[in-house]
């Protein structure tokens, strides 16, 4: 009998010193997890809507042109651009530099510097506790913080895009339960206010949405999704039948959308103008967690089972194969397309980036632990 | 279908399961920063897959085989076999007692992944081969011949008094 060998094996964990759960950090994963599920019903199912009226561009409030951002130099910005960004613990590593923000969430690329969305709670983790801080960490490594009515009770990262320095984000309008969806460019903090008929009922909801230049994507009352041109206010159709959806533009950026089409094959289309760009089929295994659109939307990472990862071009189909044990889950991307992670992926080891065209990959001679944090762009999700 | 739960909810649910799930972390991976991280990481999957949790009753067992499941991807990795070598028995001269727990723990950090994860999911969570086969993603052939390779492994190290020579699979 093995009495003696599960004594032992119980003595041995009663003996551990258990650290502290990190119910924050889980509740964040958790939900990062959770928003791309639910977009991906959302957007599988959701019928085709278009809808005019009712929608009218709102005021331009919070001009703050005494307090604009200064652009980073061509080297911080150049190095941005193509190393990214990425977090260990609470460093921020862009570009060349590296500076300390606490309790890093989520990171997302803007052209003026990569977001980073930060879960707070003010009590016990619980959506009316919330209150989030989100900054931008500029290329040349200073910290902003941003400011801005009911960003704070956002219960994920705002909406951005790799290419544009405007975030977008719906928040409950002053004195009203309806909600509004507000663009902020963050050069120089102008706030436009798109109104909506929409009520906004689960304020914790918010935050859903995604941009791509002129056009945000975001979760309507009913959970379907609203496509919308920020600047005039117009309503867009959006094509939501493709397929079995497991990925779209990403939760914070909105340029294509990745289905899976079973039988390995896996299809790119535009968000924006409904356009097939891409179709191919890869023979992954049972374990691979899906593929990764990059956020400037250029390249699509699909696992090849143990061969590594297929890294498509998008426009031209051609790909490049990373050998090895690389998994897709556990790179992220630059602004430019670069894929960055660590070179192994469990125990400490290299950060590295890999060209997506030639398939290269370069060490940056930085080590960390399996927490990395990476923009990872719009990930697929196991059928 | 359980009730969706709040996120005030979820965090008590995490406050709960998490010392145990830890510590089967632990005991299949032998480091605390993984263990942390597996336990975390499971819970996360398990918090987006809620829906899939049939009564609140259940839902520390389902969290329990997200983390063998989420375990037993990470083992699958090449990274972790290359980074993890297991094929090497210790000195067969090391004085081990072994009724201790550092015996256990040594003996543990000599099988394979897979085999030590069916070893904790069996004789800790005494879980059935079925179970484990469930958890792990694998056959029951599979369980059963894992076993009996690593408490032949595991004998040798602690004596037939902890591991007796009549056990292999019949641990149900």
């Amino acid at each position: 009998m093995t009495e003696r060998l599960s004594s032992l094996l119980h003595d041995e964990a009663t003996a551990l010193a258990v650290p502290p759960p990190a119910a924050d950090r889980v509740l964040a994963q958790g939900r990062a997890l959770q928003r791309r599920r639910r977009t991906t019903l959302a957007v599988a199912f959701a019928a085709v809507v278009v809808l005019v009226a009712g929608v009218t561009v709102g005021a331009v409030v919070g001009d703050r042109s005494d307090d604009q951002l200064q652009p980073a130099g061509p080297a911080d910005q150049k190095a941005y651009v193509e190393k990214g960004a990425w977090a260990t613990g609470d460093e921020v590593h862009i570009g060349n530099h590296v500076v300390t923000v606490p309790h890093v969430g989520l990171l997302s690329y803007t052209s003026v510097g990569v977001l980073v969305w930060s879960p707070r709670f003010t009590k016990k983790p619980a959506p009316d506790n919330i209150r989030s801080v989100t900054i931008l960490v500029t290329p040349d490594g200073k910290t902003h913080p941003i400011d801005h009515p009911g960003i704070t009770r956002l219960g994920a990262a705002p909406a951005s895009d790799p290419t544009s320095p405007y975030i977008a984000y719906t928040r409950q309008s002053a004195g009203s339960k309806a909600s509004e969806l507000v663009v902020i460019n963050l050069l120089t903090g102008r706030e436009q206010v798109v109104s909506t008929p929409a009520a906004q009922r689960d304020e914790y909801r918010i935050g859903q949405a995604a941009l791509d230049g002129d056009v945000v994507i975001y979760t309507g009352t009913e959970d379907e999704r609203v496509q919308v041109d920020w600047r005039t206010g117009r309503q867009l159709p959006l094509n939501d039948s493709h397929g079995m959806i497991i990925a779209r533009g990403g939760y914070q950026q909105g340029r294509g959308l990745a289905s899976y089409m079973g039988e390995g094959r896996w299809e790119v289309w535009s968000a924006v103008d409904d356009e097939l760009l891409l179709s191919v089929t890869v023979r992954s295994a049972a374990y691979d967690v899906g593929a990764s659109l990059s956020p400037n939307g250029k390249y699509l990472a699909v696992p090849n089972g143990r061969k590594g990862i297929r890294v498509y071009r998008v426009d031209t189909g051609d790909f490049v194969l990373l050998g090895g044990d690389r998994d897709v889950s556990e790179y992220g991307w630059t602004p430019d397309g670069h894929l960055v992670g660590k070179k192994y992926l469990q125990q400490r080891s290299e950060v590295e980036t890999c060209d997506p065209d030639t398939g290269k990959c370069t060490g940056t001679g930085i080590e960390v632990t399996p927490q990395v944090r990476l923009v990872q762009g719009a990930q697929g999700l196991p059928v | 279908m359980a009730r969706t739960l709040t996120d005030e909810e979820f965090a008590e649910f995490v406050h709960a399961v998490w010392p145990a799930l830890y510590r089967t972390a632990y005991l299949m991976l032998g480091e605390h920063q993984l263990a942390e991280d597996l336990v975390q990481t499971s819970l996360a999957k398990t918090y987006a897959s809620w829906r899939k949790v049939k009564e609140p009753a259940a839902a520390p067992a389902y969290a329990r085989v997200v983390l063998a499941n989420t375990a037993a991807s990470w083992f699958r990795r090449r990274s972790w076999r290359n980074e993890h070598p297991t094929e090497v028995l210790p000195d067969a001269g090391r004085d081990l007692d072994p009724s201790t727990r550092p015996a256990v723990e040594t003996a543990l950090a000599t099988l394979a992944p897979r085999q030590r994860a069916v070893v904790v999911l069996r004789y800790y969570d005494d879980l059935s081969v079925r179970e484990v086969a469930h958890a792990l993603g694998i056959s029951e052939g599979t369980v059963k011949s894992q076993t009996s390779d690593a408490l032949a492994r595991m004998r040798a190290l602690l004596g037939d008094d902890v591991v007796p020579s009549t056990e292999g699979a019949h641990h149900d």
